[in-house]
């Protein structure tokens, strides 16, 4: 049995309200821990004391005192109290409870201050256009702007369905292949599929890859969803004719580098 | 303690009927300053905060809710102006335990009045949440749930505070000269 369970029992069979069942488990306990009789004996002793103590009598006339002194106190009263006195009356609190409710308060307040903004912004709350979702997501989730000789486009935080999602828009203006290259231990694909796929393109799914070819004439918007931590990266290439064009760090803030 | 009572006379005073208050003193003023004088050690004292918690009450009937005991209420208020006035006192006053010395309390122990007075001067010495856990329950007889109530803490705590309580206050004793009779 723990120490604070013995304790709790002791204060209830002293204090007269153990049941009948926990009052035998202190017996059985005490009999196989002495220790526990000694720390029952001198409770019992201590308790026996205090409640031997004899009350005190309030001195004479003090009711009247308190009673005269409530009309010019009553007056005080009338005056108009502030807002938060009327509200949170003030002795009701023990002082080492006041930083417990404060701590409360300050979530309470920062909630509140969350779900004005979720108000505010609507469902764009949590997109990294939105005040909090640029807080929350531009470390990672930068948008990685594409410019090369005929070719333009961006990758860049999809926000509209849940995970993590990379959308690719590109114009080639050319033949170019463009990948995704991930640690297939960290990432996989979940699903990719592709909005205003004009004409042509292939997409080549392997472990840790991700390939789209297309030719100058496509001009589509792709949408991969990954999952994986944050912090890891996923690498995003183009290339033109064999050769590397273009190579961004996606998910990786610090080596965010090209 | 009536509890309908209770209401029925705050409700009373609320509509402006000062009797009422003046019922609910002679109820509770014994018990309040007997919480008072425990927590203080001072009667003059514990009269002074008798009286502001009652006044302060008065100020605040209107926020009492119904829902919890009436006493409950007004005992923590009255806590609340003892831990007040014992800080102030604390800031102004030595400790009660640097103007007594301690072998004078040796041989005091004769009789059942000098055992508590001893206790009482034993209660002034141990923390103020072990003391004020010791009077709900030894000097204002209050159950743990009430107790619990009162100070805002389950009754499993409750039980564990009051054993701590006790102990300590046995350890002051004895170190005050108490013999320890086991």
């Amino acid at each position: 049995m723990k120490n604070k369970k013995v304790k709790q029992l002791i204060c209830s069979v002293i204090d007269q309200t153990a049941s009948a069942e926990e009052a035998r488990e202190l017996s059985d306990y005490i009999m196989r821990h002495p220790g526990a009789g000694e720390m029952y004996e001198e409770q019992k002793q201590m308790s026996q004391w205090l409640d031997d103590i004899p009350q005190v009598n309030p001195p004479a006339g003090l009711q009247d005192q308190i009673i005269t002194a409530l009309p010019a106190r009553s007056k005080i009263s009338n005056v108009r109290t502030a807002w938060w006195q009327r509200i949170l009356p003030a002795p009701v609190l023990l002082p080492k409870h006041r930083f417990a409710f404060g701590f409360a308060g300050g979530i309470a307040v920062g909630l509140v201050f969350f779900f004005v903004l979720l108000l505010t912004n609507g469902p764009n709350t949590l997109k990294k256009e939105s005040l909090l979702g640029t807080a929350l997501f531009s470390r990672h989730f930068q948008v990685q702007r594409i410019d090369l000789p005929s070719v333009t486009g961006e990758v860049a935080w999809h926000s509209e369905q849940q995970g993590k999602m990379v959308r690719l828009t590109l114009n080639p203006g050319q033949p170019v292949t463009a990948e995704f290259i991930f640690d297939p231990a960290e990432f996989r694909v979940s699903h990719y599929y592709q909005e205003a796929w004009s004409s042509g393109g292939e997409v080549l799914v392997q472990p840790g890859r991700l390939q789209i070819d297309f030719n100058e004439e496509n001009s589509f918007v792709l949408i991969l969803a990954v999952k994986g931590p944050a912090e890891s990266a996923v690498q995003f290439n183009i290339t033109h004719q064999g050769a590397l064009v273009y190579a961004r760090r996606l998910y990786d803030p610090l080596s965010d580098q090209e | 303690m009536n509890e309908r009572k209770d209401e029925d006379l705050v409700r009373s005073c609320l509509m402006g009927n000062q009797q009422s208050f003046a019922e609910l003193v002679a109820k509770y003023q014994k018990p309040l300053f007997n919480l008072a004088v425990r927590m203080t050690g001072s009667h003059d004292d514990a009269k002074d905060i008798t009286q502001t918690s009652f006044i302060k009450a008065y100020e605040n009937l209107s926020s009492y809710k119904h829902n919890y005991h009436f006493f409950s209420w007004l005992y923590r208020i009255t806590i609340n102006e003892s831990i007040n006035w014992l800080r102030v006192r604390k800031r102004f006053r030595p400790l009660r335990e640097e103007i007594l010395p301690e072998e004078s309390q040796a041989d005091k122990r004769s009789n059942q009045a000098e055992l508590a007075d001893l206790i009482q001067e034993g209660l002034i010495r141990i923390k103020l949440e072990y003391r004020t856990v010791i009077i709900l329950r030894h000097f204002q007889e209050l159950s743990y749930e009430e107790i619990a109530f009162i100070l805002d803490l389950s009754v499993d705590r409750v039980k564990s505070r009051l054993f701590t309580a006790r102990k300590l206050l046995k350890q002051v004793l004895i170190k005050m000269g108490l013999k320890d009779e086991k």
